[in-house]
């Protein structure tokens, strides 16, 4: 009463970057990305009789290979998350204090790659890491004054002077 | 410190239409709007600024505001504004100044206060059916109206 085992090695899909690297990365951990998802569904690459060496890559345009290695390490941490209900997402209130740790820890880094990975995470749809992104940018605004959020960011400050002072009034009342 | 507070009391009919009549479009700038070199966060699309933007308390908001022309123009939008609630320390609830159905909830706190109104519109003596077309496309008034308005000049705590 011996049964042949079949074992079978993870579904592998192709990733190619803006400068032409390509990555290998398993189905079930780019299925985070809904931009990925629907373009594997749509071109039929789930078909069990295509192998990966002979797969077509999926082109991300806007995604560098430092960025997308990142985003494919993001989506390994995550890969077992459940799957997020929008509708009950939407109800309930915006926190920005509950980044997970391996997240924060992810995360601190310079503003360019913070940057970078948002705009990845965007385009490929990944709510999960946008979300992170957005609320670790969110953290870093709260608690500062106007020219701290300036210095931080690098924001030029465009306003003339009377805009400003106009400005300056229309708060003076919340000043302590 | 005593914070100001402006009581605005809606017991007519024209007074409720001002309230919720649709602000006029803001003054634009003298300058155009510019960013630095590694101004990263003004550069992001609009989607992601506003993901971004809508995480904001209200305090934070205020205080963004004043950052730059574009953090300006994201942080007075109503959609982000829409239902957030100051931190307040203490929240009173009164009715001395209620007419018909309106009263105030005034708030407390030490940075900022925001005068919110929680206005039934008035039926029968004071209230008239609104003519003026934005009234006919929208079709209100809706039963209970939650306004924000940020609070300068004297009260009549003064």
């Amino acid at each position: 009463f011996l049964f042949p085992i079949k074992m079978t090695s993870p579904r592998m899909i192709k990733l190619t970057s803006n400068d032409d690297k390509t990555f290998e990365v398993e189905r079930d951990v780019i299925k985070q990305s809904v931009t990925v998802n629907t373009l594997i569904t749509d071109l039929n690459m789930d078909d069990e009789d295509v192998s990966v060496e002979n797969q077509m890559a999926i082109p991300l345009p806007n995604v560098d290979a430092a960025t997308l290695e990142m985003v494919i390490t993001w989506c390994k941490q995550h890969r077992e998350d459940p799957p997020r209900n929008e509708e009950e997402e939407e109800k309930k209130e915006k926190r920005t204090d509950d980044i997970p740790e391996w997240d924060k820890t992810f995360l601190d880094v310079e503003q360019s790659v913070l940057f970078a990975l948002i705009l990845a995470a965007n385009y490929m749809d990944i709510k999960g890491l946008l979300d992170n992104c957005c609320k670790t940018v969110a953290n870093m605004i709260k608690g500062k004054t106007p020219d701290e959020i300036r210095k931080h960011f690098n924001i030029k400050n465009d306003f003339t002077p009377e805009e400003e002072e106009q400005i300056r009034k229309e708060n003076a009342w919340c000043e302590d | 410190m005593k914070r100001p507070i402006r009581f605005k009391l809606i017991d007519t009919a024209k007074d409720w239409c001002e309230m919720t009549r649709p602000k006029k479009p803001r003054a634009s700038f003298r300058n155009e709007a510019q960013f630095g070199e590694n101004d990263f966060l003004s550069v992001l699309p609009d989607d992601c600024l506003l993901n971004i933007v809508s995480l904001l308390d209200l305090e934070s908001l205020d205080v963004l505001e004043s950052v730059s022309q574009k953090m300006r123009s994201f942080s007075k939008l109503d959609i982000i504004r829409f239902n957030k609630k100051h931190h307040y320390e203490a929240l009173t609830i009164s009715d001395r100044f209620a007419v018909g159905c309106s009263f105030e909830l005034i708030h407390h706190r030490s940075s900022l206060n925001y005068a919110y109104s929680l206005v039934r519109p008035p039926k029968g003596i004071n209230y008239k059916e609104p003519t003026d077309p934005w009234h006919k496309i929208r079709n209100p008034p809706k039963p209970l109206v939650l306004t924000e308005e940020k609070c300068r000049g004297k009260t009549l705590n003064d």
